[in-house]
This record gives C-alpha cells, sequence and structure tokens, in this order.
C-alpha cells in the first residue's frame, strides 16, 4: 500500500512532461498582463498618483504607509514623481510584453513580478483579484521553465531539443495546486455569510457598478439565482477535489471557466473573467487534451 | 529530472513552507501576530502574494455608495458628471474598490469628508476651470426579490454632501 502511493505520488508529481502548458500560461499571463497594463496606462495618476483618487497623506492614514507617502516625505513629489511613476508603468509594460514574448523570459519574468508587486505597495485600493493572480502566478513562474515553448529566446537558442523533464510536471501541479486554493478560499469565505445561501447573485447583479444589463427578471424566477449562487458555493469550494475526480474533471473545469465567462459577460470585469478563464483552461484543460506531451491529466492521475 | 538529494530536500522546504503561507493566510487573513517571524512571514507573503485573499464578494456583498458630482465653472455653467464616466472597465473596478472604502466607513464622519476632500480635488485637477465642485453621495439600497415583485424599487439614500471651491475648502452640511 504504502509502495502503491509512493508510486501515485510520483506520478502525479515528477512524471517527466514536454512544459508546453507552462509555455502556454506564460503567453496567457504576459498577454493579459499587456493588456491591462495599457487598459491602466491613462489612469495612473488617478489611481497610484500622490494627488490621485485617494491622495498619498489620507492613503497612509487608512492604510499605515506606502511607498507613494514616503517618496512624498523625501521630497519626490509633484511631476518628478508623475515621470517615476509614468516611467515605473512602462518598464511594468515592456515586461509583459517581452514576457509574452518569451524573450529574455526569466528577466522579463522578475521584472514583471518585482513591479506588480510594487503596485500593491503603491495603492492597495487600486488593485483587485487580476492583480493578486497575476502577482502570484509571475512569481511561481520565475522559478519554473516557462520559456521553453512558443517563445523567441527558444528559436534563438542553438538547442532546438526540449528534453522531458520533471520539473515541468512539478511546476504544472503546483501552479494547479494553487489556483485550486484561491478557489477553496473564494467558496468557503462566501459561504461563511448570509447572502450566498439566498439572494447574493440578484444582489451583485444589481450593484450598479456592475449592472450592465437588466436582470429584473429575476425576481419572477427567484430559485433560479439561489441555484446559480449554491452552485458557486459549490463548485468553487470542492474545485481542489472535483477536478480530479476521473471523466468529471474537464466538466467542473469547464463549470468554473463558464463562471468567468458570465463575470466578464454581465458584470463587465471582462479582463478579470477572461484571464481566469483562459488560466483554468491552460492549467487543467490543455493537459487533458495534451496528456500525452505534457503533463498526466488530472483525469489519470488517480488521485 | 531534479538531480541530487540535497537540491531536493531544499526545493521541497521551500514548497511546502510557500504552501503553508498561502494556506494559513486564507485560514487567517488578518495574521496578526507582532512579533519578528510574523512581521518576516508578512513581508515575504507581501512581495511574494502568498498572503493574497481571494474573497471576492463575501462574506457579504457590499453596500454600495453611489458618488456625484456637479462641476460649477466661472462662466456659470454646470457639469453633471461621476468618477467612472470617462474610464474603462478595467479602471471602473479599482475606482469601485476606492468607492466601497466611503461604503466601509461611512458612519466615520472624518474619513467620509477626508475621502471626499481627496476625490473631489482629484475632480478639480480634471476641471481646470472648475470654480467649485459639489459632491452628492447616496447609499444605493435595491429591495429583495419578494419586495421587489410587491412593488418595491431601488432607493438613493443620501450619506454625504458637501461643495467644495477651488483652494477654498468645503461647506459639508
Amino acid at each position: 500500500m504504502k509502495a502503491r502511493v509512493k508510486v501515485l505520488f510520483e506520478e502525479f508529481f515528477f512524471r517527466p512532461s514536454s512544459g508546453e502548458v507552462l509555455s502556454l500560461l506564460r503567453v496567457v499571463v504576459g498577454t493579459m498582463m499587456l493588456i491591462k497594463g495599457l487598459f491602466l496606462f491613462p489612469h495612473l495618476e488617478d489611481l497610484f498618483g500622490q494627488y490621485g483618487y485617494l491622495q498619498a497623506h489620507l492613503m497612509s492614514a487608512i492604510g499605515g504607509e506606502n511607498f507613494v507617502s514616503r517618496l512624498a516625505k523625501v521630497g519626490f513629489t509633484g511631476q518628478k514623481f508623475s515621470i517615476a511613476l509614468h516611467a515605473f508603468f512602462l518598464v511594468h509594460i515592456f515586461a509583459a510584453g517581452f514576457f509574452a514574448l518569451g524573450y529574455q523570459t526569466k528577466f522579463a519574468n522578475f521584472v514583471l513580478w518585482i513591479t506588480q508587486a510594487a503596485f500593491f505597495r503603491l495603492g492597495w485600493e487600486s488593485v483587485y483579484g487580476i492583480d493578486s493572480y497575476c502577482h502570484n502566478l509571475t512569481f511561481f513562474m520565475l522559478w519554473l521553465p516557462v520559456g521553453s515553448h512558443w517563445s523567441l529566446d527558444s528559436r534563438l537558442s542553438e538547442t532546438k531539443e526540449v528534453a522531458l523533464s520533471s520539473y515541468n510536471t512539478l511546476g504544472l501541479r503546483l501552479l494547479q495546486i494553487y489556483l485550486c486554493l484561491t478557489y477553496v478560499d473564494a467558496g468557503v469565505s462566501k459561504a461563511k455569510g448570509h447572502d450566498w445561501w439566498s439572494e447574493a447573485i440578484w444582489e451583485v447583479l444589481h450593484l450598479r457598478e456592475f449592472n450592465h444589463f437588466s436582470f429584473l427578471w429575476m425576481a419572477w424566477v427567484p430559485w433560479l439565482p439561489k441555484i446559480m449562487a449554491w452552485s458557486v458555493l459549490f463548485f468553487e469550494s470542492f474545485y481542489i477535489l472535483g477536478v480530479w475526480i476521473p471523466r468529471l474533471g474537464k466538466y467542473w473545469v469547464l463549470v468554473i471557466i463558464s463562471m468567468h465567462i458570465g463575470i466578464a459577460v454581465t458584470m463587465g470585469l471582462v479582463l478579470f473573467g477572461l484571464t481566469l478563464a483562459l488560466v483554468n483552461a491552460t492549467l487543467f484543460l490543455v493537459p487533458i487534451r495534451y496528456g500525452d506531451r505534457s503533463a498526466p491529466t488530472p483525469s489519470e492521475s488517480h488521485i | 529530472m531534479i538531480k541530487g538529494p540535497r537540491k531536493k530536500h531544499i526545493i521541497a522546504f521551500f514548497i511546502i513552507a510557500h504552501f503553508s503561507l498561502i494556506i494559513f493566510s486564507l485560514i487567517d487573513p488578518k495574521f496578526s501576530g507582532n512579533q519578528g517571524l510574523w512581521r518576516a512571514l508578512r513581508f515575504y507573503g507581501k512581495w511574494t502574494g502568498a498572503t493574497a485573499s481571494y474573497s471576492f464578494f463575501s462574506p457579504e456583498i457590499p453596500r454600495e455608495i453611489v458618488f456625484s458630482f456637479t462641476i460649477h465653472f466661472a462662466d456659470g455653467t454646470t457639469k453633471e458628471t461621476t468618477l467612472q464616466e470617462t474610464a474603462n472597465n478595467e479602471v471602473n473596478a479599482r475606482v469601485g474598490n476606492i468607492l466601497r472604502l466611503f461604503a466601509k466607513n461611512f458612519k466615520k464622519k472624518e474619513i467620509i469628508r477626508s475621502l471626499a476632500a481627496s476625490i473631489t480635488a482629484s475632480m478639480f485637477e480634471a476641471y481646470p476651470n472648475a470654480e467649485r465642485i459639489e459632491i452628492r453621495g447616496s447609499l444605493h439600497k435595491f429591495p429583495s426579490m419578494a419586495a421587489y415583485r410587491e412593488g418595491e424599487r431601488a432607493t438613493f439614500l443620501p450619506v454625504y454632501q458637501a461643495t467644495f471651491r477651488r483652494g477654498g475648502g468645503d461647506q459639508s452640511p
């Protein structure tokens, strides 16, 4: 029994694979971070500036000292700060582009991660879910061979042959487990409240901030938003188990992807919804489809 | 293959430590220890993202405060606007975060006044010809499904109103 478990463990984490999934994830994350950066660039002053929506002194009063207030204290203000902020963000955008293309991949990955982390220090109220995912994913990828396929680095390299490696599989598993943990947190934290057991979907869809279509008709089919809310609780909280169930796993992933596409379409959180849908598809569906060349599929792993 | 038992052990240690931190911070998001080790872990977590939270819209759906502005120009004309009017969806999601600070603090007058002044200052930046700006915040109360079926509709409960003059301060009620 012990030997069998050891074999399964080795198979799950260390069966050599090609690393194509990791490279595809690099393309996805790099591209989405590039788009995010381009959307934010014209609004940097408002979101992260010393005299933006939340001024530096107010940010430090509410959330403690941050980069902006520290820089202000040493006289780094006004035009100087503005130029530095824009230059810093341009570095971030270029790093995202280089990372997506796989050019100087490791260096681009490092710059992308450190600049993304710095945005949390610049303005904690101006970041949201997508930033947390990008931050974590770029940190994980820093340690993984994400530039071995579909990259300028691999094209320019003299060694064209990419060997199978257990390191690729281990990396993929860690990314999959990380993603599953985020859904456990999302699901369990919702389940602790009252709203998600009753009218959360109705309430969210009618927050003015996210209200792009009329969902008033739901008042006459009250069971529908309730079932939707319970489904969110169930599929998120148990994603970490469901995704590994043979044959059923890919449908579980498809439900989660549908939820993200739903968020993108109905709530207008297009970049967030699309990024998470693509990340889930890359980490779980691509290995199922191309399981023989990349990592063992969730349904093959017997976990 | 990952070669060498020592290298394997070091990698395994970091993986286990990193994931333990992720799991621990999901269980205790406040991560509230104050000694050196906790501070070091918080620092590591902040820079690596390990202590991030994914509890979106939970445990309850947040209250929503809606803000609108009336810009008064020197020539006597006015303009009605909101913070989100000219921004794209990606920026609006972040502006929403900022506005939720009002909802969290709407009973704390000093914080609300500072937040309102800060946001209005950014409107003065956006409209250099503005002489004074009126800001209004209302709590958006949306009825339950049952109440909606019985005819109740969304209401806006005023929670804050002030007029700020360029270089002059405010006239809060």
